[in-house]
């Protein structure tokens, strides 16, 4: 009997789980046609890249809450000076986009998505994975779309948090195929506390400048009660520390 | 043989004349609630018989006057759709609706309602495809035209208010979405009695302005039901 209230309790609770969506228009990803070239391969191609920050409306920890998250982490041999203000699964992402090529030209583009929580975000260089990818075809002037679930967002949070830790091979961490929970040479490296993300850094590369809009949506369920509610002021993030990969010289 | 001759004799038995004892009862005057042999007869009324003396000599008249009247309850089911902004970014959907009201006359009631119509969107992506829901909840008056004993006609007009959860809406552009807004509209009607005091079938048909539903010029919610109604 018991065990059947707690369920329906359990049910209730889940019924009233906060929920927000931002539909961030006016401020996507643009690539113009005038860009200059990030860098150039080893072929003499240039890559052309663009990439913002989306940051989600996060509420405002007091300065009590933020002293004692810094004394709960002593002890801890965390990567971060105290605990996350906002957890792993306190906000469950969803991320929706839209890429639309406005040339007449076909083209490759990858779409690049990176973590960023209250400490650090990942900043891969060009030899490196991107924490979320997808490359696409795009005839002229067309439009795909698709969405970035809950898990793979889950798993961008774990793989920066275990990259930090000092995960010897960064680029095993967070090639998407990879799950650095199953992984046996990433377990010990996934530390006691993970951060939630607060931020999504979102990209485009192409090997041509042309007109490229990547539209996103993001939604957000906040089971922590972190979300700022509406018309709550919010909180102004910490400056987070740009992580650079670490990979082994395998040569 | 023998057994035709016995059967003649009975018969010529019943034929002869009665004996002197039965003469003697028919000089008698007859009982007052005996029928007598000749010309019409009056059948009193049996006072020992639980049911009516007598049938009537026609089936009564079904009329209004015969069903009740006063408080009803009627349970809608049907769908919903959108003429305007929320047209562009929203599927018909299924509505279901309880309407609560009390007949003053035969001819005008108060009514209180509230439904409830479930959209997916058919937006653009970004965002994803989802669903969400609209309820609503209104008040207004109906004022009812009997068309015969069967059949009338109503019409229907409701004020209230409309709200929709979540920021399904509002991701997509509307901004006053997720606030409680106004509702008004109305409705129009077709009831079918059923040969019952309590029931009745119907189809009805309304339109609602939302104006917290606009985003660049206006929504109109049109729908459409069938219901049944019990009259308490």
């Amino acid at each position: 009997m018991r065990a059947r209230l707690g369920a329906l309790a359990l049910a209730c609770a889940s019924a009233c789980i906060e929920e927000q969506r931002y539909h961030v228009i006016g401020e996507s990803v643009l690539l113009t046609a005038d860009a200059q070239p990030a860098y150039v391969t080893e072929d003499d191609d240039p890559v052309y890249r663009v990439d913002r920050a989306f940051e989600l409306r996060i509420s405002k920890p007091s300065e009590a809450t933020l002293t004692r998250l810094a004394s709960a982490a002593q002890g801890k041999a965390l990567p971060f000076p105290r605990l996350p203000w906002v957890a792993l699964h306190d906000l469950e992402l969803q991320l929706d986009y839209a890429l639309s090529n406005e040339s007449a030209e076909s083209l490759v583009a990858t779409i690049t998505l990176n973590g960023v929580n209250e400490f650090h975000y990942y900043a891969p260089g060009p030899e490196n994975f991107h924490q979320w990818e997808s490359r696409v075809a795009l005839a002229p002037g067309q439009r795909i779309h698709g969405t970035v679930t809950e898990l793979e967002l889950d798993e961008l949070a774990l793989d920066l948090a275990t990259v930090v830790n000092g995960a010897p091979n960064s680029n095993l961490v967070v090639e998407e195929r990879s799950q650095a929970s199953l992984d046996t040479r990433v377990k010990p490296f996934i530390p006691s506390a993970i951060p939630g993300l607060v931020a999504l850094r979102a990209g485009l590369e192409t090997g041509v400048a042309v007109p490229l809009t990547l539209e996103i949506s993001l939604r957000v369920q906040d089971h922590g009660e972190r979300a700022a509610k509406r018309g709550e002021a919010r909180w102004e993030l910490p400056v987070a520390q740009p992580f650079v990969p670490v990979v082994p010289d395998l040569e | 043989m023998t057994r035709s001759l016995a059967l003649s004799i009975c018969a010529l038995a019943l034929s002869l004349p009665l004996p002197s004892s039965a003469r003697a009862e028919e000089q008698t005057p007859p009982h007052e609630h005996e029928l007598t042999p000749r010309g019409p007869g009056k059948e009193p009324v049996d006072s020992t018989r639980l049911d009516v003396p007598r049938l009537p000599p026609e089936a009564a008249t079904v009329t209004r006057e015969l069903y009740d009247q006063g408080l009803f309850l009627e349970a809608q089911l049907g769908g919903s759709t959108f003429i305007g902004d929320a047209r562009k970014v929203s599927h018909a959907g299924p509505r279901f609706g309880i309407t609560l009201g009390y007949e003053l006359t035969r001819w005008l009631a108060l009514v209180l309602a509230i439904d409830a119509s479930l959209h997916q969107t058919n937006n653009r992506p970004p965002p994803a495809h989802t669903s969400y829901e609209l309820l609503g909840g209104l008040g207004g008056a109906r004022l009812s035209l009997p068309i015969d004993e069967r059949f009338a006609l109503w019409a229907e007009g409701l004020f209230g208010v409309v709200w929709s959860s979540g920021d399904v809406l509002r991701a997509l552009e509307f901004r006053d979405a997720f606030k409680v807004g106004i509702a008004y509209g109305g409705e129009l009607g077709f009831d079918w009695h059923m040969r019952a005091r309590h029931h009745s079938l119907g189809l009805l048909g309304g339109a609602r302005m939302l104006p917290s539903l606009a985003r660049d010029d206006f929504t109109l919610a049109a729908y459409g039901s069938g219901y049944l109604r019990y009259v308490f």
